[in-house]
C-alpha cells in the first residue's frame, strides 16, 4: 500500500519508494528512507497534498509523490 | 578570519546571522546565479570577522543551485572556520549535514539552536558527548534571543585560530575500506572551486554526482574504478551505491542521535497543534486564509493612502515654490524638477506602501504561515501544472510586482520561476488596482470592477496553464517542510524588512529617476506629441483617444501616475465627458495587462535574465492588446 492510502493519524513505516533517483534523494535529505516510521497527520483539502510527519517534524508531500512511498501500515 | 554559516532551511540560521548582523549586512549574488548570500561584519573580545550567511541547503550536492554554491563556496578555501546551525528538536535529520560537513575538513563548530523546542519535544541533548564523537566543539543557543550567541563566536574564533578540524565519523567497515582505497588514488591533483579533500572527493564519486562525476570524465582508468567499487558495494547491499551511501548516513546520524540524547517525556502538545488543525483545516484553512489576506491588504492600503496623499502634495507644493523662484522655465529647472519627481514618486511608494507591505510579509514568513498557504493551495496551482509555493509571489502580486517577483526565488524550477515571474506581473499591483477602482468601480459600477478582477484571475490562470505547456518540466509535485510556528522576533523582522527595501531602492529607484527625468525633457521638447501619434495605430486599434498614448509611457516608469496622466492627457477629470463607457473598460483592460513598470522589468531581469524579461515585455503587450480588442469587440455586441 502507499502512504497516500494511509489515513489521518495512522502511522505506517517505509518499505520502498519508487521512482527515480531525484525522488529517493530529495526525499533522502528530508529524512526520509525505507525502514523510517511516519504519521500521516492529514490529507490535503479536495485531492490536496499529505501532511505527515516524520523524526518529529512535518513534511508536505504532493498527492503523486505519496503514492510512490511504499509503506506498511503500522498499529 | 571569514566564518560561514552553513545549515538547513528553518534551522534558524538566518536568524541567528541577523541577531549578530548590523543593518549595513550586504546581500550578493553568487557569481552568475541568482543564489544570494548576506554577508556581515563582527568585532567581539578583539577578534573581528566577516560572517557569511550561506544558503540553507539539505544536503551538500551539486544538484540543485543553492546547494552547488553554498559547497562551491566552502570548498574554494576562503572559509577559516564553519558554524553548522542544526535545529535541536530535530538533530537526528539535522547531523546528516553535519556529517557531510565534517567531510570538508574545515574548522567547524555546531551550534544547536531552538533548544526550547527540543526541551518541548522531550529531547535532552548531552553536548559533552557530541562534541567528543564528532571532535568539535557544540554550542547551544536561542538564536531568536540572541543567548549563548557571544560564547559560540568566542568558540568559533577559538577552532579558526588552532585550525582544529573535525573527526571523520566512520561508515560500515566495507563501506569504508571502498573509500579508502579510492581516496589512496592520485584524486588530489582534482579541484572543484578550490582543493578537494580526497576522502570527501571519493564519497561524493560513490554518491555519483554529476559534477564529481564530470570532474573524472577524462580519466577513464578512475572512472572504471569507481565503476567497479560501486558495484561491489551494490552487489553487497543490493541497492545502488548512491542509496547506500544515502542510508548509510542517515543510519550514523539516526545511531549518534540516539548515543548523545534521551527522551525525557512525550512531545507536549501547544497551542500551536490546535491552531494548526484550523489553519489547515479543509475548510476554515481557506476561510482564514482569505481573512489573513483581507486583513494585510487592507492595512497595507490603509495605511500607504493616509501616508501617500500628504507626502505627494509636499512635493507638490516644493515643486511649484521652486518653479516660482526659477521664474523663467528653462531646460536647468526641467531636469531638477524630473529629478525631484522621481524622488518624490520613490519615497510615495517606497514609504507608504512597500514599508508596510514588505513588514507584514517579513511577519508572517517569521511566524511560518507561508508554508501553510502552500499546502492549501497546492491542489489548485497542480492543475495549472504549478504546485503549492507559486501562490505566494501572485497573492504579493497583488501588493507590488518588484517584491512578488523576488519571491519567484522560492521556487526551485527555473522554468517555474519563469512562468510564475510571467504570471505575476499580469496579477494587478496596488497602483493597478487605483485605476480599476478609480475609472472602473468609479464610472461604471463595482460589479463591473469586482468582473474585472475576476476576468484578470482567470486569464492569468489560464495563461499559466498554457505557459507550463508550453514551457514543460517535470512536476516532480510538493516537497515542503511545514515547520512549526514561531512568535515572530520584531527585530529580526524590521531587518529582514530593510535588507529587502534596500534592494528596491537599488534596483529600481534610479531607474524611476532617470526615467522621470527623460519624460520631463520629452515634454519639454514636446516629443510627447509624435509619440502619440506614433502609437496611434494602437489606440485607434483600441479605439481609444489619441491622447491617451503618452500615458502609457508614464505608466511604463510608474504606474501609480498612470491615473493622474490620464486626467491630464485628456484635460479634464471628468473622464466620462470625453471617453465612452467601453473605452473606460478597454483602457483598464489594456493597463491591467500591459507591460510591467520599468522598476517590474528591472526585477525580471535580474531575477530570470534578459532574455525572460524582453519576452515578458512583448508577451503582455501582446496580451493587453488582444484582450482590449477582445473588450472592445464584446461591449460592441452588447451594445455598449
Amino acid at each position: 500500500m502507499t502512504l497516500g492510502q494511509i489515513g489521518e493519524n495512522q502511522e505506517a513505516r517505509v518499505l520502498d519508494i519508487q521512482g527515480g533517483c531525484g525522488i529517493r534523494r530529495k526525499l533522502g535529505h528530508l529524512g526520509i528512507h525505507p525502514g523510517d516510521l511516519v504519521r500521516v497527520v492529514r490529507h490535503g483539502p479536495w485531492g490536496g497534498p499529505i501532511l505527515m510527519e516524520v523524526h518529529g517534524y512535518q513534511i508536505a508531500l504532493g498527492k503523486m509523490i505519496a503514492s510512490r512511498i511504499l509503506v506498511e501500515a503500522v498499529e | 578570519m571569514i566564518v560561514a554559516l552553513a545549515g538547513q532551511p528553518n534551522c534558524g540560521k538566518s536568524t541567528l546571522f541577523n541577531h549578530i548582523a548590523g543593518y549595513k549586512a550586504v546581500t550578493g549574488n553568487f557569481p552568475g546565479s541568482s543564489v544570494t548570500y548576506t554577508e556581515t561584519h563582527l568585532t567581539l573580545n578583539g577578534y573581528t570577522c566577516t560572517c557569511l550567511d550561506l544558503p540553507g541547503t539539505y544536503s551538500l550536492s551539486s544538484e540543485e543551485p543553492a546547494e552547488r554554491e553554498a559547497l562551491c563556496h566552502l570548498l574554494s578555501g576562503k572559509v577559516d572556520a564553519l558554524i553548522n546551525v542544526v535545529d535541536a528538536s530535530i538533530l537526528g535529520r539535522s547531523l546528516e549535514l553535519t556529517l557531510q560537513l565534517l567531510e570538508l575538513e574545515i574548522p567547524m563548530v555546531l551550534c544547536l539552536n531552538m533548544m526550547d523546542e527540543a526541551e518541548r519535544k522531550g529531547i535532552w541533548i548531552d553536548l559533552q558527548k557530541l562534541s567528543e564523537i564528532l571532535g568539535i566543539p557544540v554550542a547551544s543557543t536561542m538564536a531568536i534571543t540572541g543567548k549563548g550567541l557571544r560564547e559560540l563566536f568566542l568558540q568559533v574564533f577559538r577552532v579558526g585560530e588552532e585550525k582544529k578540524k573535525g573527526k571523520h565519523v566512520p561508515f560500515s567497515r566495507d563501506v569504508e575500506i571502498t573509500l579508502q582505497s579510492l581516496s589512496a588514488q592520485n584524486l588530489p591533483r582534482l579541484s572543484l572551486c578550490g582543493k578537494l579533500p580526497p576522502r570527501f572527493m571519493a564519497i561524493k564519486l560513490m554518491e555519483n554526482d554529476p559534477d564529481f562525476r564530470n570532474l573524472i570524465s577524462s580519466l577513464p582508468a578512475l572512472q572504471e574504478q569507481v565503476q567497479l567499487l560501486q558495484k561491489s558495494l551494490e552487489d553487497a547491499h543490493g541497492v545502488a551505491a548512491e542509496e547506500v551511501m544515502s542510508s548509510e548516513r542517515h543510519a550514523l546520524a539516526l545511531n549518534l542521535f540516539e548515543k548523545s540524547t534521551k527522551i525525557l517525556h512525550p512531545p507536549q502538545r501547544d497551542i500551536r497543534n490546535l491552531i494548526d488543525r484550523w489553519v489547515m483545516n479543509r475548510f476554515g484553512g481557506y476561510v482564514i486564509l482569505f481573512a489573513v489576506f483581507l486583513a494585510f491588504f487592507n492595512l497595507v492600503f490603509g495605511l500607504g493612502g493616509t501616508l501617500e496623499e500628504p507626502l505627494l502634495n509636499f512635493f507638490h507644493r516644493w515643486m511649484e515654490e521652486i518653479q516660482g523662484l526659477w521664474g523663467t522655465k528653462d531646460i536647468s529647472l526641467i531636469l531638477l524638477l524630473g529629478c525631484l519627481q522621481g524622488i518624490a514618486g520613490g519615497i510615495a511608494i517606497v514609504l507608504p506602501y512597500l514599508v508596510p507591505f514588505l513588514l507584514g510579509l517579513s511577519l508572517l514568513e517569521d511566524v511560518g504561515y507561508l508554508p501553510r498557504v502552500a499546502f492549501l493551495m497546492d491542489t489548485f496551482m497542480h492543475r495549472l501544472g504549478l504546485h503549492g509555493k507559486s501562490i505566494i509571489p501572485l497573492i504579493l502580486g497583488y501588493g507590488c510586482t518588484v517584491p512578488a517577483i523576488m519571491a519567484t526565488r522560492i521556487l526551485e524550477l527555473p522554468r517555474h520561476r519563469f512562468v510564475v515571474s510571467l504570471m505575476t506581473t499580469m496579477i494587478p499591483c496596488s497602483a493597478r488596482i487605483t485605476i480599476i477602482f478609480g475609472l472602473v468601480a468609479f464610472y461604471i459600477g463595482p460589479n463591473a470592477a469586482l468582473g474585472i478582477f475576476a476576468m484578470n484571475l482567470l486569464v492569468v490562470a489560464g495563461l499559466g496553464k498554457v505557459l507550463s505547456i508550453l514551457y514543460p518540466e517535470v512536476n516532480q509535485g510538493l516537497i515542503l517542510e511545514i515547520p512549526p510556528f514561531q512568535v515572530p522576533h520584531l527585530k529580526i523582522s524590521v531587518k529582514k524588512t530593510w535588507y529587502r527595501i534596500r534592494e528596491f531602492i537599488v534596483v529600481a529607484w534610479p531607474l524611476l529617476i532617470v526615467g522621470s527625468v527623460v519624460l520631463s525633457l520629452m515634454e519639454f521638447a514636446q516629443i510627447d506629441q509624435y509619440l502619440n501619434v506614433w502609437v496611434s495605430p494602437l489606440t485607434s486599434l483600441l479605439g481609444l483617444p489619441q491622447a491617451v498614448g503618452t500615458t502609457r509611457l508614464f505608466g511604463l516608469l510608474r504606474e501609480e501616475l498612470a491615473m493622474i496622466m490620464l486626467a491630464q492627457a485628456l484635460g479634464t477629470s471628468e473622464i466620462l465627458t470625453v471617453m465612452t463607457k467601453t473605452q473606460v473598460l478597454v483602457f483598464t483592460v489594456f493597463v491591467i495587462f500591459y507591460i510591467p513598470c520599468l522598476a517590474t522589468i528591472a526585477a525580471l531581469w535580474k531575477e530570470i535574465g534578459k532574455r525572460g524579461a524582453i519576452l515578458t515585455v512583448f508577451f503582455t503587450l501582446l496580451v493587453a492588446i488582444t484582450l482590449g480588442l477582445l473588450t472592445r469587440l464584446g461591449m460592441g455586441v452588447l451594445g455598449g
